[in-house]
């Protein structure tokens, strides 16, 4: 009984464990493009906005029931109450429906691009954070074995009367500080890898154990000039090029209103067209369609500016990633000098103590924190530098973002 | 029924105009917009504004491009276009040539990552794939001719 009530435990540790998955950064962007749930859901979309141009194409054909037929057998003169069933491809306003529609599948494919930018940047940052958190982590550790180290150098001294009575406690002090902020990161790290293990579309039990993030050489990096891609960033902008393919939408639907007089279109605008429902139809030879015309010209007007709004914007964000880049590629050297001062100056104190000269242990305990926070800002200027320079690359859609989002043929395996 | 045939004909005639109409102002807008790039690329202005010009054609000639693709009527109606204007009006009315283009390229191409658009980058692409849906007859026509080069 004991044995099979083992062989229970250890089968229930073997299912409930969760499995571990090793990841490097360069499977970030083919993991988010296949498995993350919000791009699956918007490649969804792109599919109906683009299975809405077979359903317009083929709404321009008949569409006749068997009581619409009996009726003209009846009277052949009610024909032309049908017209617009008999033969939709006699009303203007179809096929500029079919054209709105072309367009907002165009929109919708930008809109979905904007997306998956924005995903695989994300993860890419949470990635990095989350390795620059593990390093830190392991800094903190070290720094708290070298701690321990000086306060029992310190309290054999204070035995003695080396050294004068409460460094100790100072000591412990920082060490409890150090203790703290060790339990936080790891609390943080966790949060993080959940956050990540989402994005990456694995489910909740999988472990995620990260390799290192592959470092540039800082000193060769050269800074941007962000005049020179002001363009690129505006005309790669899938928000700023979603607004271009719906003002060309929204001529269609000018003409949609000004050809009314030859018939109204029933058919639907597509799962993208929803920004266009509050616009008014044309209906037929009627004082209306002067109003609506001045609507849709306002809706064309407010377009203009929010497209204006999306290109200051861009602009103001390429400025300031610039801005930073530029500031830590230029101070990178300095960072990397303090850290080398830092540790020179704790090594002298080391040097000291074991020549048996009297050392203020509380300099010495300062002359670490000061080496520690040194470490840590290079790292954080590094990784800082690292995702700055892909959120350029997200802005002008260069590198990893060039290529296009994956269609839904593909998400399903099935070759488009 | 005599009376509602010759409803339906009339009906057919009205309703072809705002077709001539569309098919006009698509290619009046996009005529106007290579000659705006053609005098940017022309006077080498690869400035802000001067680039902005240049994209909207580029823009406009792969969301043409993007929506033959799409649409067998669009793909038909352009093969019309190019068979009654001929390839050399088609090419100097509507195509950015090849060597005005590698002009524009150079300067995208400069020091540090690619500085233009992926409609500009990849307009030869882009005129291959146009060149693929009209048919290699038509297609071989405009690729001859100096107009498109």
């Amino acid at each position: 009984m004991k044995k099979i009530i083992l062989l229970i435990c250890l089968i229930s540790t073997q299912v409930f464990a969760g499995d571990k998955t090793a990841i490097q950064l360069g499977d970030v962007v083919k993991r988010v493009s296949e498995k993350n749930y919000n791009v699956y859901e918007n490649a969804l979309k792109v599919y109906q906005a683009k299975t809405s141009i077979e359903k317009a194409r083929a709404d321009l054909l008949p569409r006749l029931n068997i009581w619409s037929i009996a009726k003209i057998i009846i009277d052949p003169a009610s024909i032309l109450d049908q017209m617009s069933d008999i033969a939709p491809f006699l009303v203007p306003a179809n096929w500029f429906r079919l054209e709105e529609v072309k367009l907002l599948y165009l929109a919708e494919k930008e809109g979905y691009r904007a997306l998956w930018g924005n995903e695989v940047h994300q993860a890419k940052i949470l990635y990095g954070h989350l390795v620059f958190d593990e390093i830190l982590l392991r800094h903190i550790q070290d720094s708290i074995v070298e701690m321990d180290r000086v306060h029992r150098i310190v309290k054999t001294r204070e035995a003695f009367g080396g050294v004068k009575q409460g460094a100790a406690r100072d000591i412990e002090i920082k060490i409890l500080g150090l203790h703290e902020d060790e339990q936080n990161l790891q609390v943080l790290l966790k949060e993080e890898r959940d956050q990540l293990s989402y994005v990456l579309g694995f489910s909740s039990d999988v472990e995620l154990l990260l390799s290192p993030v592959p470092m540039p050489d800082f000193t060769n990096l050269k800074p941007i000039q962000s005049k020179e891609y002001e363009f690129r960033v505006l005309s790669m902008s899938p928000e700023r090029r979603q607004f271009d393919h719906f003002l060309s939408a929204l001529s269609q639907v000018k003409k949609e209103i000004e050809y009314s007089f030859l018939g109204s279109s029933s058919m639907s605008r597509g799962v993208a067209g929803g920004i266009f429902d509050n616009l008014p139809n044309g209906n037929g030879i009627g004082l209306g369609n002067g109003a609506a015309l001045k609507i849709v010209d306002a809706q064309k007007e407010l377009m203009k500016t929010q497209k204006l709004g999306v290109e200051e914007t861009l602009k103001r964000q390429l400025r300031a990633v610039t801005n930073q880049f530029n500031s830590d590629v230029l101070n990178f050297n300095n960072f990397k000098r303090r850290v080398e001062l830092s540790q020179d100056s704790k090594n002298a104190l080391l040097r000291r103590i074991q020549l048996g000269e009297n050392v203020d242990v509380l300099e010495l305990s300062e002359v670490s924190r000061n080496q520690i926070q040194a470490e840590t800002a290079l790292i954080a200027v590094q990784f800082r530098t690292i995702i700055g320079f892909d959120r350029f690359n997200r802005l002008i859609f260069n590198e990893d973002y060039s290529m296009n989002p994956p269609v839904i043929d593909s998400l399903k395996g099935v070759k488009p | 029924m005599k009376n509602i045939l010759v409803l339906m004909t009339c009906m057919l005639i009205l309703t072809g105009c705002p077709n001539e109409k569309e098919i006009k102002e698509t290619t009046d807008s996009l005529l106007q917009k290579k000659i705006e790039a053609m005098k940017a690329i022309g006077s080498a202005d690869f400035s802000f504004e001067g680039l902005m010009k240049s994209q909207d054609y580029f823009f406009d000639f792969s969301e043409k491009v993007h929506l033959m693709k799409e649409d067998d009527k669009v793909r038909a109606r352009i093969k019309k276009m190019i068979k009654t204007n001929g390839a050399d009006s088609f090419c100097s009315d509507f195509v950015l040539p090849l060597r005005t283009w590698q002009e524009l390229s150079k300067y995208c191409q400069g020091a540090g990552p690619n500085k233009c658009s992926t409609d500009m980058v990849e307009y030869q692409m882009i005129l291959n794939k146009f060149f693929d849906l009209i048919g290699n007859d038509l297609a071989s026509s405009l690729k001859n001719n100096q107009n498109c080069n």
